[in-house]
C-alpha cells in the first residue's frame, strides 16, 4: 500500500480531539489510515494523532481508547497533580516512577531551574493515563511517521517533535528521545489554559556542532493551528528535517470560525508575544494555502474538514448533520466531555470528513 | 590595407572594409589584409594572412605555414550575405570542409550560424577558428556527422533520391551490381532495391517492380553500381579522366566500368523491349534506360561511432554509353576467343571514348534510413510510425489530424467523411476551390497519398460513418479518431465498443467549441471501460465538480445546462449550425490535441486509464490569457451486466468506495451481518445500453437496518438528489438503490423480488424505471472486500415499476422465526434502537 496522505490534525483542546476521532472513523470506514504517511499534530490535535499512532494497531480499540480518554478528561487530573500533591502522590505512582527515568527533563549534568506547573502535570497525567514512556519514535504503524508542533516563546519558533526527529531549524536536532507525553503537553500547552513548558535540551547542528538550549514551550497553535505547514510541498531539506511531500492533504480543523476570535481577549494580558505570531499566521491563510497549493498543481488534491464550516455551504449534506450551531458553544479546554457532546463532535467529524472526501480527493487517492 | 577609398563600395563592402580595419589593427600583427579590389561579379577581394605559428599542430592535423594567406571575398550585400574565402594554393586539397581544393567551408548552415550582427568579427573568429581546429586535424571531430564528399551537380543531369540503404564494399574487392531506379518523372528517379552482380536478377519488369515493392504501372529500371573499398576524394572532378585514374588505382579499370553497364544496359532492354529482338539490331541505337552510373565510396560518417556509410554520386551518362557497353559485353565479355580481339578494341575505344567526356553529376537527395533521421524521431508523433489508423470526418478537425498521420509515417490510413467540399469550408479546411463538389474524404485521401507514397496507403471511405461502421474490420486499427463532433457517432462507436473493450482500437474522440477557441480531446485507451461518450460525460462531471470554478468557460462552450441559442449558421436555410472559427483556429487546436493524445499513446502510464485533455487558444496580448491545457484522467469503471437487458452497468469506483465505506461502517457499529444500503445516482443510456453509476450515498437516517432486511428510508433524499441534480447540471440524476448482503450471494431474495415492482422511491420526480444492485457474497468474497476493496459479487438488475408511485411499499416484514431482532436506525447513527417490536411474518430481503 502506498502511503500517499499527509493528514493534519488540527489544535483545539478535546474539542479538537473529539472531532478528529470522527473524522478518523470516517478515513477509517473509506479505508484510507493505511495510506497516511505523515501525521501532523497541533495541541488537541497532537493529542489524538498521539493516540492514534502509538496506540493499538486494531482501529475499534483505538477508537474505544480515545472514548475512554476524552470522556474522563484531563482536567481535574492536572489539576489534582499541580495543586494536591499529596493526591497525586497517591493516584499517580506511575508518573514519579517515570519521572525518576529523567522523563520530564534532559538534564544532561546542568541543572535548570524548572519550577514544575500545570503544564508539567499534563505531562505526568497524558504519562499515567495514555502513553507511559512510549518515545516518539516507537509508532505501532509501520511506515507512518509523526509530527507534533510546539512554539518556542523564547525564539517563537516552531520546535517539532517527529518520530525520525525532533528539534528546531534555529538550533538542530535534539539528541536525544523524546517522550510522547512530554511532546503532546507542550503542544497542547494552550496558552490560555496552560503555562509554557520549560525545557533544556542538547541540540545538535547540521555541522554536528552540540549546544544545550532552554526552550519555553506552548500550544503550536499560536504557529500555525492546522499543522500544515510541515506538510507544505516542496520544503527544502536544507531548512528542516521535516520533508515529506506527500501529493494528497487531509486537513481536519476544528477552529470555529469567528468565534476564535475571543481567545486573544483572554491571552492579550500574558501572552501578547505569541498573540502577534497568532496574527503573523492566521488560520484562514492556513486555509486558502490547500487552495493554492491545489491550484497550483504542487498537490493532486486535498480534502478540508472543518468544524465551524457553515452548515449551508455543505454542498450534499447529510440528512441528519449535526449542525455547528450544537458543537458551537464548546470550549476549548481538556475537561471531561459529556456524552451529548462528545456524540455530537465526534459525528459532524465523521459527516464532514465523510461528505468532503469524495469531493476533494481525486479517485485515484481513495 | 589601402586603396579602399578609391574602389566602387556598396555599404555594406566599406562596413565589412571598416570592420576589417580594425581587426587588423586589434590583432599585433596575426592578422593582416591587404590588395583589396573589386572582382567581376561585384564581390570585393582582399587578401588577408592570418598567422599559424602558435596554433597547436598534431599529427593529422592540416600542415599550415607560419602565416597562411587566404582571399576574402566580400559580397555586395553584406552582412546580409556571408562573406567567403579560399585558398591562392590547391595545398588543402582533399582535406575536409575543403570544397573544390580551394575553398574553406566555415559554416554548415548560414541561416543560422552567420550572424549579420556580428559582420566581420564573426567571420574572422570562425576563419582563425578553421585554422586551430585544421592545425589540431579537429575538422571532423569524433562522433561528429563527416562532412561527405561534393559534387558539383548540374541540374540538367536529373536527380536521384536514394530510398534503400545502399550496399558496402568487402575489404577484398568493390560491391558491382545495379540499382533498381523508379523513374518517378522526366527528371527524378528514386533508389528503391539493390542488386548484386552474383544474385539472380529479375527476369521481367513485373518481377523488378514486385521485387522493390513499386505499384504495378510503375516506370522501373536498372543502373550500374559500383562502391568502392577506399574512400576516393572529399571532391569529384569534372573531367572522367581524372575520375577514371582514381577509380583504377582501386582497381575498378574501364573494361570493368564498360563491361558492367553494358551488362546492366543489356538487361534493361530484356526488362522493358521483352519483344524486341537483341540481334537483329532494331532500335540498336537508342537505349531501353537512361545511363546512371552510380558511384559509391566508403567515406559518409555518422554521428556517433560505427563504420562509414557508402556515400553515393550518380554521374548520368551519354546514351551512348549504352551502346558501347552492350558491345563490349557481347565481344569482350562473350568469353569466345575469336572475339577477344574485338573485344580489346572496343574497350580501348570505349576508354578513350570515357576519357575524353566531363561528367554530369546528377542532383542525390538522401532519404535512406542509414544515413537520415526523421525530422520528428523525438516527438510523440513517432507512435505513428507504420500504424493503421482511422480518422472518422475529414472536416476542420479531421482533415488536419489526417494529414499529422499521413506525414508521421502511418502505414494505412482510412480517411472516412461522407461529405462533400463546399465553397465555404475552404476559409478553414484544407481543400482547394477545384475540389468544390467532390467528396471530402476521397480529395483528402488523394492528396494524402502524395506525400509519402513509399510508406503511407490512404484510402477513402465516402459513406455515412454509422451505416459503414459494421463493414469495417475495426480491429485491424491501432487508432481511431473520432473527428466527427457528431453524438450519433459517437453513440455508435459506444455501443460498438461497450461490448468489445479489450480488442478495441484506442479511441480519440476530438471536439472544438463554438469559437474555435477551446478543445476537448476524450481517450479511451484500449481496454478502456468507456468511450468518447463516456469519458465526455466524465469530463462534464469532473469539470462541474471542480471547487476551484477552472472548468467554467468549458462547461458553458461543450456542457451548457440549456441548449444554446446563438447557433452559427454559415449559409442560413441550407448549411447545419456550425461554429465559428478560422483556419489557424482549428489547425492549432487539432494540432494540440493530437499531441496530448500522442504522448498518453507513447508514454502510457496506465494503459486503462481514460483521460480528457482540454486546450484553450491564446488570447492577445492585453486580454487575459486562458488558462494552459489541463488533462483530467479516470481510472476504469467496474463492470457488471443486467441480465435482463444486456445493459452495461458502469460503477464508477467512487462510487463502490463509498459502498464500501458504509459496509465498513456497518460492520465497525453494527457487526458484521446487518443490512445497510442507500440511493444510487447515475443515468441510463439506452442508445448506448449503458447505464452510469456516479455516486453512492448510505442510508437516509430513518432507514430501517437488521440483519435480515434493509428498507430504505426517505428523509433528505429529495433534496440530495435535487442538489446533485443542480451540481451535475442534470447529468447525474436517481438511479435506484443499492443494498448489501453480507456472507451471502450478491442475489435478490424473495422479498426483494417482491419489492421490485414498487421499487423507486416514493417521491414526485420517480423515475419507471430503477437500478438494483446488490453487494454481497460468501465469507471469503465479503471479507476480501471489506479488508482490501477487491470487488465483492455483484447483482444488477433494472426494474420497471408497475405499482403506482403513491403506493405505500410493502412493510418490512423480517421472519418471525429470528425472534425479537436488534435493528439499527440509518444516517450517522452510532446506537441501535432498543428492541422492536417484532415483525410477524414475511422473508428476508
Amino acid at each position: 500500500m502506498t502511503r500517499t496522505i499527509g493528514l493534519a490534525l488540527s489544535g483545539g483542546g478535546f474539542r479538537a480531539a473529539a472531532f478528529h476521532l470522527g473524522c478518523l472513523r470516517a478515513l477509517h470506514d473509506r479505508d484510507l489510515l493505511d495510506r497516511i504517511r505523515v501525521v501532523s499534530g497541533i495541541s488537541g490535535g497532537s493529542l489524538l494523532a498521539a493516540l492514534w499512532a502509538y496506540g493499538p494497531p486494531d482501529f475499534a480499540d483505538f477508537d474505544a481508547r480515545a472514548t475512554d480518554l476524552l470522556r474522563s478528561g484531563l482536567q481535574l487530573d492536572i489539576a489534582r497533580q499541580a495543586f494536591k500533591p499529596s493526591a497525586a502522590v497517591r493516584n499517580l505512582t506511575a508518573a514519579a516512577r517515570a519521572g525518576a527515568r529523567g522523563l520530564f527533563s534532559s538534564y544532561s549534568g546542568v541543572s535548570v531551574a524548572r519550577p514544575a506547573n500545570r503544564t508539567d502535570a499534563l505531562a505526568a497525567v497524558l504519562t499515567h493515563k495514555a502513553f507511559g514512556t512510549t518515545t516518539m519514535a516507537d509508532v505501532t504503524r509501520p511506515g507512518l511517521d509523526v509530527v507534533l508542533t510546539a512554539t518556542d516563546l523564547a525564539t517563537t519558533n516552531a520546535v517539532r517533535f517527529g518520530s525520525t526527529h525532533s528539534g528546531c531549524s534555529r538550533y538542530g536536532t535534539i539528541t536525544k528521545p523524546i517522550h510522547v507525553a512530554v511532546a503532546v503537553a507542550a503542544s497542547a500547552a494552550y496558552p490560555a489554559l496552560l503555562p509554557a513548558l520549560e525545557r533544556t535540551f542538547i541540540f545538535e547542528r547540521r555541522d554536528g556542532h552540540r549546544q544545550q538550549h532552554t526552550v519555553l514551550l506552548t500550544d503550536g497553535g499560536v504557529y500555525d493551528n492546522l499543522g500544515l505547514s510541515v506538510l507544505e510541498p516542496g520544503r527544502s531539506p536544507h531548512h528542516t528535517q521535516h520533508v515529506y511531500d506527500v501529493p494528497f492533504i487531509i486537513s481536519c480543523d476544528a477552529g470555529l470560525g469567528e468565534l476564535d476570535l475571543k481567545a486573544p481577549h483572554f491571552m492579550l494580558g500574558r501572552l501578547s508575544r505569541s498573540f502577534a505570531t497568532v496574527h503573523r499566521k492566521a488560520q484562514d491563510s492556513a486555509r486558502s494555502r490547500l487552495y493554492e497549493w491545489a491550484e497550483s498543481g504542487r498537490i493532486d488534491g486535498f480534502a478540508l474538514a472543518y468544524l465551524g464550516m457553515k452548515d449551508d455551504r455543505l454542498p450534499a449534506p447529510p440528512a441528519d448533520l449535526v449542525p455547528r450551531s450544537a458543537v458551537a458553544a464548546y470550549p476549548t479546554n481538556f475537561a471531561a466531555m459529556a456524552s451529548s457532546d462528545f456524540e455530537a463532535i465526534t459525528t459532524r467529524g465523521e459527516q464532514l470528513m465523510r461528505t468532503v472526501l469524495p469531493m476533494y480527493l481525486r479517485p485515484a487517492a481513495c | 590595407m589601402k586603396d579602399s577609398t578609391t574602389l566602387e563600395l556598396t555599404e555594406g563592402q566599406q562596413l565589412a572594409l571598416d570592420q576589417l580595419h580594425r581587426i587588423v589593427q586589434a590583432s599585433r600583427g596575426s592578422v593582416a589584409a591587404t590588395h583589396v579590389a573589386s572582382a567581376a561579379d561585384g564581390y570585393v577581394e582582399a587578401r588577408v594572412s592570418v598567422g599559424c605559428a602558435n596554433l597547436l599542430r598534431t599529427q593529422g592535423g592540416l600542415r599550415l605555414r607560419s602565416v597562411e594567406g587566404i582571399t576574402l571575398r566580400i559580397p555586395p550585400n553584406f552582412p546580409f550575405t556571408a562573406p567567403n574565402v579560399q585558398t591562392r594554393h590547391t595545398r588543402f586539397a582533399g582535406a575536409p570542409h575543403v570544397n573544390w581544393g580551394r575553398h574553406l567551408c566555415l559554416y554548415r548552415s548560414t541561416a543560422t550560424e552567420w550572424d549579420p550582427a556580428d559582420g566581420m568579427y564573426g567571420f574572422i573568429t570562425r576563419l582563425l577558428d578553421w585554422f586551430e581546429a585544421a592545425a589540431a586535424g579537429q575538422l571532423d571531430r569524433p562522433g561528429e556527422p563527416l562532412h561527405p564528399p561534393n559534387a558539383l551537380t548540374d541540374r540538367t543531369a536529373g536527380l536521384l533520391v536514394i530510398r534503400r540503404d545502399a550496399p558496402v564494399a568487402r575489404p577484398d574487392g568493390p560491391w558491382l551490381g545495379a540499382v533498381v531506379l523508379h523513374q518517378v518523372n522526366d527528371i527524378r528517379c528514386d533508389a528503391v532495391g539493390w542488386l548484386a552482380v552474383e544474385d539472380s536478377w529479375p527476369d521481367s519488369l513485373e518481377q523488378l517492380r514486385e521485387s522493390a515493392a513499386l505499384p504495378s504501372g510503375a516506370r522501373a529500371f536498372l543502373a550500374p553500381v559500383v562502391v568502392t573499398t577506399k574512400h576516393l576524394t572529399f571532391e569529384y572532378p569534372l573531367a572522367a579522366r581524372e575520375l577514371v585514374e582514381s577509380l583504377t588505382r582501386d582497381h575498378i579499370t574501364p573494361r570493368l566500368l564498360l563491361g558492367l553497364t553494358g551488362c546492366v544496359a543489356g538487361h534493361n532492354r530484356t526488362l522493358l523491349c521483352p519483344d524486341a529482338d537483341a540481334s537483329t539490331g532494331d532500335d540498336e541505337d537508342t537505349p531501353a534506360a537512361p545511363v546512371h552510373l552510380l558511384l559509391g565510396t566508403p567515406s559518409r560518417g555518422i554521428a556517433g561511432d560505427g563504420p562509414r556509410r557508402t556515400h553515393l554520386v550518380a554521374w548520368h551518362l551519354p546514351d551512348f554509353a549504352d551502346q558501347v557497353g552492350r558491345l563490349a559485353v557481347r565481344t569482350a565479355f562473350s568469353g569466345r576467343a575469336h572475339l577477344a580481339e574485338l573485344g580489346d578494341e572496343v574497350v580501348r575505344f570505349g576508354t578513350d571514348w570515357l576519357d575524353r567526356q566531363s561528367i554530369r553529376w546528377m542532383r542525390v537527395y538522401e532519404a535512406r534510413p542509414e544515413t537520415t533521421v526523421r525530422r520528428d524521431h523525438t516527438t510523440p508523433a513517432a507512435w505513428l510510425r507504420g500504424k493503421r489508423i482511422l480518422v472518422l470526418g475529414a472536416g476542420a478537425l479531421g482533415a488536419p489530424v489526417a494529414d499529422m498521420c499521413a506525414r508521421a509515417g502511418a502505414a494505412h490510413l482510412t480517411v472516412a467523411d461522407h461529405g462533400l467540399v463546399h465553397p465555404g469550408i475552404l476559409a478553414r479546411q484544407p481543400y482547394a476551390d477545384a475540389d468544390t463538389g467532390y467528396s471530402k474524404a476521397r480529395v483528402l485521401a488523394d492528396r494524402l497519398n502524395r506525400i509519402d507514397p513509399h510508406a503511407t496507403c490512404v484510402e477513402a471511405l465516402v459513406d455515412n460513418v454509422t451505416t459503414r461502421l459494421s463493414a469495417l474490420d475495426l480491429h485491424s486499427f491501432d487508432l481511431i479518431w473520432d473527428c466527427t463532433a457528431n453524438r450519433i457517432v459517437r453513440a455508435h462507436l459506444e455501443r460498438a465498443r461497450r461490448t468489445d473493450t479489450a480488442s478495441w482500437p484506442h479511441l480519440a474522440t476530438l471536439m472544438i467549441g463554438h469559437h474555435a477557441t477551446r478543445g476537448i480531446a476524450a481517450l479511451s485507451p484500449r481496454g478502456a471501460t468507456g468511450g468518447g461518450t463516456d469519458v465526455l460525460r466524465r469530463t462534464a462531471l469532473t469539470a462541474r465538480a471542480d471547487a476551484t470554478r477552472a472548468f467554467d468557460d468549458l462547461i458553458d462552450d461543450f456542457f451548457p445546462t440549456e441548449p444554446r441559442t446563438d447557433l452559427f449558421q454559415p449559409e442560413p436555410g441550407c448549411s447545419d449550425a456550425t461554429f465559428t472559427g478560422s483556419a489557424a483556429d482549428v489547425t492549432a487546436l487539432a494540432g494540440q490535441l493530437a499531441i496530448g493524445i500522442l504522448h498518453a499513446l507513447a508514454e502510457p502510464v496506465d494503459r486503462h486509464t481514460m483521460a480528457a485533455l482540454i486546450v484553450r487558444v491564446p488570447a492577445g496580448p492585453t486580454s487575459t490569457q486562458p488558462a494552459g491545457p489541463r488533462w483530467l484522467t479516470w481510472p476504469n469503471d467496474i463492470l457488471a451486466t443486467d441480465e435482463a437487458t444486456g445493459y452495461d452497468v458502469r460503477i464508477t469506483p467512487a462510487a463502490l468506495a463509498e459502498m464500501r465505506t458504509e459496509a465498513r461502517r456497518g460492520a465497525r457499529l453494527r457487526g458484521p451481518r446487518v443490512e445497510t444500503g442507500g440511493p444510487l445516482l447515475g443515468a441510463v443510456d439506452d442508445a448506448t445500453g449503458v447505464i452510469f453509476i456516479d455516486e453512492a450515498t448510505g442510508p437516509p437516517p430513518d432507514s430501517l437496518l437488521t440483519e435480515a432486511y434493509f428498507q430504505h428510508g426517505l428523509d433528505g433524499v429529495s433534496g440530495h438528489l435535487a442538489a446533485r441534480r443542480r451540481a451535475t447540471g442534470n447529468i447525474s440524476r436517481f438511479l435506484g438503490m443499492w443494498h448489501i448482503h453480507p456472507h451471502t450471494a450478491a442475489q435478490p431474495s424473495a422479498t426483494d423480488r417482491a419489492a421490485m415492482t414498487s421499487l423507486t422511491l416514493p417521491l414526485d420526480d420517480a423515475p419507471a424505471r430503477a437500478l438494483v444492485l446488490i453487494a454481497g457474497g460468501p465469507a471469503p468474497v465479503w471479507h476480501k472486500w471489506l479488508a482490501t476493496g477487491d470487488s465483492p459479487d455483484l447483482y444488477v438488475h433494472l426494474a420497471a415499476r408497475t405499482a403506482s408511485v403513491t403506493a405505500e411499499p410493502p412493510p418490512p416484514q423480517p421472519p418471525a422465526h429470528l425472534g425479537p431482532a436488534q435493528w439499527w436506525p440509518g444516517g450517522y447513527s452510532t446506537r441501535p434502537h432498543s428492541p422492536v417490536p417484532v415483525p410477524r411474518k414475511g422473508s428476508r430481503s
